[in-house]
């Protein structure tokens, strides 16, 4: 197994150019850490690609399930306003059981104590969804995207064998960024 | 001429050469500038899509790597990726200096700029625009493959110069020597002016051919001479004789202007004398003209003279005339004055006179009748004079004739006449008392000179005559002897003495015609009859 490490640095000014435009909710802003997570939720869709029968129709709704505690506040709905992958508008949702699990494309699952992330998975299992999470064991008990904090920067590991089943097509670009790993399994 | 010859070809392959290699030069220079922005933009368009990813997860070891690969174009001298902010992500060399981007600066594509090549190209994943990628170029290939265009050049302008010239080299042997030949030859000709030399043929194909062609001409230009000093020689002798001829012909024109000439003296001779007597007719003619000035002159002054004289004349007759009618006038009273005594002095001595003395006073008696007589004709004869302004009118003839019948009507009576009227003008336009007294006049004295040997006739006419108006009176009565015809007008001159009468009749009548524009005549025979003939 080959490890690539790619170190993301977090720089303020950057963080600045995507709070910038929401600085009238600048109170309820969550932490910097966060926000490069919510950024990248969204920079996942636009280097991502479902299959065609993860939509009910042409121009259904791409959906950024957020399980557990929001982590992000406001900031992650505001920044995908309006915004499209492909043909599909962007909509967050906040998952509350695991029923409306299979409505989601991105699945963020927030690895809070009252939360079994291994249970969540198994509501993934055999379906496009990608799911992303912090969780340390994220890649070993089955996730697809684990984010990882090296150094105060953001960095993510992948595993592109389970997507590449499910049929989501990760673009190589997003790959060379990422740290590949796989479970043992 | 070798040289020139040669310098002409050396000159002309330079110049095709150098015009060549020009605009080969320019025409690559211009494909290859393109062709070099076209690969930068391309290089710029696969950095650039390359560094998406990288841009958008703030990946900068990943744009610096994938801006690092760019070591393998040499000419990239800088790459630089600014975010969405402008402010610089990440670039290539690392150690460049950092500077920072505004929006303003942002010149999209790429371009020429003083000696290198830049230009900005846009970051974007699908339509999301992440940031923006400078890439600057130096010109290092493009000055490079300039120089060696221009080494080429030079290098083929240097061979084409050497072959020229052995090629040149070559050629004067094998197409000058020949042609110097020929030269020699047509030089040697027009020199001495003989066609009958011929130029010696060499081996080569084209320059034989010439020869030959050159040979062909001087044969003709030959059998051209010959034919020309044979016409020489023809044209030569007509000349002579056209000049003969020519000679001949002046001279016979001379002796045709000489005639011409002593012609032409002759009539300017005969002109001349023309000329002289044409001045004389004209002075001829101008003395007459003065004569009949002159004449004419005189017959206007002593036609002033006459009407002068007329004048006077008149005036003398309207005096007499008044003279005649006063006197006439103021006679009349001493005349009835003595007539009255007469008779009274008569009765007084009535028984007391003797014979002799009766018959003086009878004497007295009738003397004075006479004298009376006489007066009352001169009264008479100054009225015509003064009845010449009578008014006119029209009158009718037949009326005229009654009225003066009707006043002789004892004297017709007594005669017996027969009177025949024959009025073809029955009216004209005169003074009745006047054309009355005329028609009494001749009427009275036709009745009164009647003859006792045959009745009397009287034939009264009119008619038109050359547009005048005539009366015309004829009797058969006694006539008279047309000797003295002219003297019946007078005054008081009677041709018979058997009957009474003044003698004043006719000359009244002729004078109220003449007055009024007429005139009479006359004509009679001795005891057959007179004819008179008035015309208004």
């Amino acid at each position: 197994m080959q490890v690539l490490i790619v170190r993301i640095y977090l720089n303020i000014s950057l963080l600045l150019l995507f709070t910038g435009c929401f600085s009238g909710e600048l109170m309820a802003q969550p932490p910097a850490e966060e926000q490069v997570k919510a950024a990248f939720l969204f920079n996942f869709t636009q280097f991502i690609e479902w299959p065609d029968s993860a939509f009910q129709y042409e121009g259904a709704p791409l959906i950024i399930g957020v399980y557990g505690n929001n982590p992000f506040g406001s900031f992650l709905e505001n920044l995908i306003d309006k915004e499209y992958s492909g043909t599909h508008p962007i909509v967050v949702r906040y998952v509350k059981s695991p029923d409306e699990i299979s409505q989601c494309h991105i699945l963020y699952i927030e690895p809070g104590f009252r939360v079994k992330v291994k249970e969540v998975l198994e509501y993934t299992e055999q379906k496009a969804i990608l799911t992303v999470s912090d969780a340390e064991n994220f890649i070993e008990i089955g996730g697809m995207v684990r984010f990882k904090n090296v150094d105060n920067r953001i960095r993510f590991q992948i595993n592109p064998d389970k997507p590449g089943a499910a049929g989501i097509k990760i673009s190589s670009k997003v790959l060379r960024l990422a740290e590949i790993a796989s479970n043992s399994q | 001429m070798t040289i020139k010859f040669q310098r002409a070809i050396m000159l002309t392959s330079v110049v095709v050469l150098i015009l060549t290699c020009v605009s080969f030069i320019t025409y690559e220079f211009y494909t290859f500038r393109h062709s070099t922005v076209a690969h930068l933009s391309v290089l710029g368009e696969v950095v650039a899509e390359n560094s998406t990813a990288a841009m958008a997860f703030q990946n900068e070891e990943d744009a610096a790597h994938v801006l690092g690969a760019l070591k393998a174009e040499e000419h990239i001298v800088a790459a630089r990726l600014y975010d969405k902010d402008g402010n610089v992500f990440s670039q290539y060399p690392e150690e460049l200096a950092h500077d920072t981007m505004t929006c303003k600066q942002i010149k999209w594509g790429y371009h020429f700029s003083g000696d290198h090549l830049e230009g900005y190209q846009k970051v974007k994943n699908g339509d999301d625009y992440l940031g923006a990628l400078y890439i600057q170029s130096n010109l290092d290939a493009l000055n490079e493959r300039l120089k060696l265009y221009g080494l080429i050049v030079f290098l083929v302008v240097v061979c084409a110069l050497v072959l020229t010239r052995i090629i040149g080299k070559a050629l004067q042997n094998e197409i000058s020597q020949p042609l110097f030949n020929l030269s020699a030859t047509a030089n040697s000709i027009a020199a001495q002016r003989d066609y009958t030399v011929r130029a010696e043929r060499p081996d080569d194909f084209e320059l034989g051919a010439l020869t030959d062609a050159f040979n062909h001409m001087l044969e003709q230009i030959e059998q051209r001479d010959e034919a020309l000093s044979d016409f020489n020689k023809k044209l030569e002798v007509r000349v002579f004789e056209r000049t003969h001829e020519l000679r001949k012909a002046i001279e016979e024109q001379q002796e045709a202007e000489r005639k011409v000439k002593l012609k032409n003296q002759q009539l300017e001779h005969a002109l001349e004398e023309l000329q002289k007597a044409e001045h004389q007719l004209i002075q001829l003619n101008s003395e007459l003209e003065q004569r009949v000035m002159l004449r004419t002159n005189e017959l206007k002054i002593s036609e002033g003279q006459l009407r002068l004289k007329n004048t006077e004349l008149e005036r003398t007759i309207v005096d007499l005339d008044n003279f005649v009618y006063r006197a006439s006038h103021d006679l009349k009273s001493p005349i009835s004055n003595i007539e009255g005594l007469t008779v009274m002095f008569k009765r007084q001595l009535e028984g007391r006179l003797n014979d002799d003395e009766k018959k003086m006073l009878d004497m007295i008696e009738l003397s004075l009748t006479k004298f009376s007589a006489t007066i009352s004709d001169l009264t008479e004869i100054s009225k015509v004079q003064k009845d010449q302004n009578l008014p006119v009118e029209v009158v009718r003839f037949d009326e005229v004739l009654d009225g003066v019948k009707e006043d002789i009507w004892q004297l017709v009576k007594d005669s017996g006449v027969e009177i025949r009227e024959d009025f073809k003008v029955e009216e004209i336009t005169y003074a009745s008392p006047n054309l009355r007294s005329i028609i009494y006049n001749l009427v009275s004295n036709a009745i009164k000179y009647r003859s006792s040997e045959r009745p009397l006739l009287i034939e009264i006419s009119t008619y038109t005559e050359n547009d005048r108006v005539v009366l015309k009176v004829k009797d058969n009565g006694l006539g008279m002897d047309p000797a003295n015809l002219e003297k019946i007008f007078t005054m008081f001159k009677r041709l018979h003495a058997h009957v009474d009468g003044s003698g004043i009749g006719l000359y009244i009548t002729k004078r109220i015609i003449e007055n009024r524009g007429g005139y009479i005549e006359v004509s009679s025979e001795v005891d057959k009859g007179s004819e008179f003939k008035v015309v208004f």
